[in-house]
């Protein structure tokens, strides 16, 4: 009886959450963008982030002008699911006629993209320890390898292979960051008056290296490299939704 | 005389006739411990080449701590055939009676400059029951490091004599190059209406700096008489300051040259109820003590809800101490918004850290609707105009989206980022590296069969060696033997390959090769006292007399398990 009540329960949430989301979905749809963000903000705070909901955010946020927002909340979904359409099709939509820059994918990270960047993790474990377990198994025992264990050891070999540049690409993909602040500058020294080099827009995407004295080493699109003030570049790897600008530190 | 000898002469003598005479007189000419005194310094030219006027008197008089000295005027007049320019300077004299000196010293006319040489003056003993009763004054400055780029709150503060009265200050300046001085104003202050004069010092070069301040104060006598009748009370203080830059660590990032001691007086918007697009004016004011004129504004990022432009404040400095800084804000969302934050960084001197203020935001009631759509697509301004209006409309566009119920609660932090991966992959990479020690320890061992023996067999002759001497340190003969017979059978076994316990005392001895007589007699008597029981009868325990080459044996066979 317990048991009913609580997939009652259940369900009841459920359909109310699905009803919240065809209730955003609508007022999107019919042009209320800042009323689809609270709704998908709300549901976000209550069951956590997904591509799907990432990617409609952005759409959101670019509607209502934010660049920086609803370039994080696609890079984000892409991180999530690297096939989600719609997160593809933001992206492409800034890059092309929305003035956004974005550096161009190396082949590595065109070759993560073929999966999620845990499904790489996971293959690479995975074929790692076939080839370890495959040599040290026999030796465990006190026998020498069979032909099943050269067997093994070559194919994950071969998985770990090829799992190799999809890690380098995952790896890659997620130290990136977008800039949050319109027309920031690229500083030359990471200090507060460090004299500006280049002129970084709202929304661009950029490749981050190391931190120092709160600012962040940064390469652009087109390879200039300086530093960016922390508060000004989102990591595009990070949890939920993009973070408020006006309680930033 | 030769006329050449004459001619030399005269051109030796020409200097002399042309130089320029210099006299001093004192008023009063043996002045008393502390009491002002007035120097007239004449110099007379000759008269086909005048002086001119004094033009920097003020600043070519030698700064003494004991002796302050202020230029007051000048008085220029012509006797006898050349001209002469008095000049007067106001001095008071040492506290302490004697001889005192004023060095040498030089000073500037239009036309040239003129040495005045050092100038001697006795200060007489104070008469007894005299009582000058003059003003004083006194320097107040922070008693701790100065830090550069700071704004210090000095003052000078004059203390009103028995018999005279501070009634004015001017002329206060500071001399030196590490400091930028501002003298402010000069009030009454205090019950008994004490004169202070504030001014503002600016530490502008680090390392230990020199600071001379001077000024002259107006006494007015205590007589009733006309104002006419104030004397000047020249004064100087000198000091050395130790000036730091302002320290590296802990420096934030948005430090913008503030130090002092400060806080967030007020946050005002010029309208509080705007449309969505109106620019609205937000006026952080600051208030405290420290350099408000040098700090760069805090700046104010773009929020998610407000446009944020920095302005410059037509008034930034509306009251002693404040500074004022202005942005214009345009709202980008409708509802209730609070103000973007503004924080400011300051170096707080007194504490030696540096410390964070935040403006208290406002809350702003922003009404309208957010746009429909907000175009951000570009087009090149530099295009011509008919080609903007011929371009084809953008070839992308975003696609429908169609989030669902449970479809949240996923990760963006890869998993080659966590810790428990990570910690369990290491810890079976430990467990396989373990596994893997055994079983090569274990196929060694069944590879080496002899080698193992005789490390077992080693150790076991170390152990029986040990208590082969505590047996003898202790006359236990029994004991003694047991050792002796349980150490030769564990070290004798391994040479012979055979069983340990299965050995006598003659294998003993063929194992190990002994054939000297006394230790032969020695094995054999720990074998049948430890062994004699079984054969019928232990014999005495006399082992102990052949303790010395039974350890000898022991020892021996140790280090041939070695080899």
């Amino acid at each position: 009886m317990r048991l009913i009540l609580l997939i009652a329960l259940a369900l009841a949430a459920e359909s109310a959450a699905e009803g919240r989301h065809e209730a955003a979905r609508k007022a999107y749809l019919d042009g209320d963008s800042a009323g689809a963000l609270t709704l998908w903000g709300e549901l976000a705070a209550e069951e956590g982030v997904s591509a799907e909901l990432l990617a409609a955010a952005g759409n959101a946020e670019w509607r209502l002008g934010r660049k920086g927002r609803a370039m994080v909340c696609w890079e984000r979904a892409l991180l999530l699911d690297p096939g989600n359409a719609v997160a593809k099709a933001g992206l492409r939509h800034a890059s092309s006629v929305g003035g956004v820059e974005r550096p161009s994918e190396r082949w590595h990270e065109s070759y993560a993209g073929w999966l999620e960047s845990d499904t790489w993790t996971l293959a690479a474990l995975a074929s790692a320890w076939t080839v370890l377990l495959a040599w040290a198994w026999p030796r465990l025992r006190g026998r020498r390898m069979g032909d099943a264990h050269h067997r093994a050891a070559l194919v994950g070999a071969t998985l770990l292979a090829l799992s190799g540049p999809g890690l380098w690409g995952s790896w890659s993909a997620h130290r990136r960051a977008v800039n949050r602040i319109p027309d920031e500058p690229l500083k030359l020294t990471p200090t507060q008056l460090g004299e500006p080099v280049a002129t970084v827009g709202e929304g661009d995407v950029v490749r981050t290296g190391r931190r120092l004295n709160g600012h962040v080493l940064v390469s652009l699109a087109g390879g200039q490299a300086g530093w960016l003030r922390e508060a000004a570049a989102e990591p595009v790897a990070a949890e939920g939704l993009p973070r408020p600008l006006d309680g930033a530190p | 005389m030769p006329a050449w000898i004459a001619l030399l002469l005269l051109a030796a003598l020409a200097p002399l006739a042309a130089q320029d005479s210099v006299r001093h007189r004192m008023i009063p000419e043996e002045p008393a411990p502390g009491q002002p005194f007035r120097l007239e310094l004449s110099v007379t030219s000759p008269e086909d080449d005048p002086l001119g006027p004094a033009i920097r008197v003020g600043a070519e008089l030698p700064l003494m701590d004991d002796i302050p000295m202020r230029f007051s005027g000048q008085r220029m007049g012509s006797f006898g055939g050349g001209g002469t320019s008095t000049l007067m300077v106001s001095a008071v004299a040492p506290g302490t009676p004697g001889d005192h000196r004023i060095p040498a010293f030089a000073i500037s006319f239009a036309t040239r400059k003129v040495p005045i040489p050092a100038i001697a003056f006795r200060v007489r003993e104070a008469l007894p029951g005299e009582n000058l009763g003059l003003a004083r004054a006194q320097l107040e400055l922070p008693d701790r490091p100065l830090y550069l780029g700071e704004t210090v709150a000095g003052r000078i503060r004059f203390t009103h004599g028995e018999k005279e009265r501070v009634a004015g200050v001017f002329g206060i300046e500071a001399r030196g190059e590490g400091v930028s001085f501002r003298s402010g104003i000069s009030r009454m202050d205090g019950a008994d209406g004490e004169m202070v004069a504030e001014f503002e010092l600016t530490p502008i070069r680090a390392g230990e700096v020199d600071l001379r301040i001077s000024g002259i104060s107006l006494a007015d006598p205590r007589s009733g008489r006309l104002a006419a009748e104030m004397r000047d009370r020249p004064f100087v203080f000198s000091r050395k300051v130790r000036v730091s830059r302002v320290p590296e660590a802990g420096r934030p990032a948005d430090w913008g040259g503030a130090v002092g001691n400060y806080v967030a007086a007020s946050l005002t918007v010029s309208n509080a109820s705007p449309m969505i697009g109106e620019t609205i004016r937000m006026t952080a004011t600051l208030a405290g003590e420290g350099n408000v004129d040098r700090i760069l504004p805090p700046e104010v990022p773009h929020g998610d809800a407000w446009d944020v432009l920095p302005t410059r404040e037509r008034r930034p400095f509306r009251a002693p101490g404040e500074r004022a800084f202005t942005y214009n804000l345009t709202p980008r969302l409708p509802g209730a918004l609070r103000t973007p934050p503004v924080r400011l960084s300051f170096f707080d001197p007194e504490a030696r850290s540096y410390r964070r203020l935040e403006f208290t935001p406002v809350e702003v009631q922003v009404s309208g609707q957010a746009p429909r759509q907000v175009d951000l697509v570009t087009v090149d301004p530099a295009a011509p105009a008919t080609e903007i209006a011929a371009a084809p409309t953008p070839p992308s566009k975003l696609a429908d989206p169609e989030p669902t119920a449970g479809s949240g609660r996923e990760r963006v932090a890869p998993l080659a980022s966590s810790r428990g991966l990570a910690g369990a992959n290491l810890a079976g990479l430990l467990a396989l590296g373990a596994g893997l020690a055994v079983a090569a320890r274990r196929e060694w061992v069944a590879r080496n069969p002899g080698r193992v023996a005789r490390a077992r067999a080693r150790r076991e002759v170390a152990r029986a060696l040990s208590r082969l001497r505590r047996a003898e340190r202790a006359a236990d003969a029994e004991t003694h033997a047991r050792a002796a017979v349980g150490g030769l059978r564990a070290g004798a076994a391994p040479l012979l390959a055979g069983q340990a316990e299965a050995l006598t005392a003659e294998d003993v001895l063929r194992a190990a090769g002994w054939t000297e007589a006394a230790r032969a007699e020695a094995v054999r008597s720990a074998f049948r006292c430890a062994d004699g029981s079984r054969f019928g009868g232990r014999a005495a325990p006399d082992t102990l007399i052949h303790h010395a080459a039974l350890a000898q044996g022991l020892a021996e066979l140790r280090r041939r398990l070695c080899d």
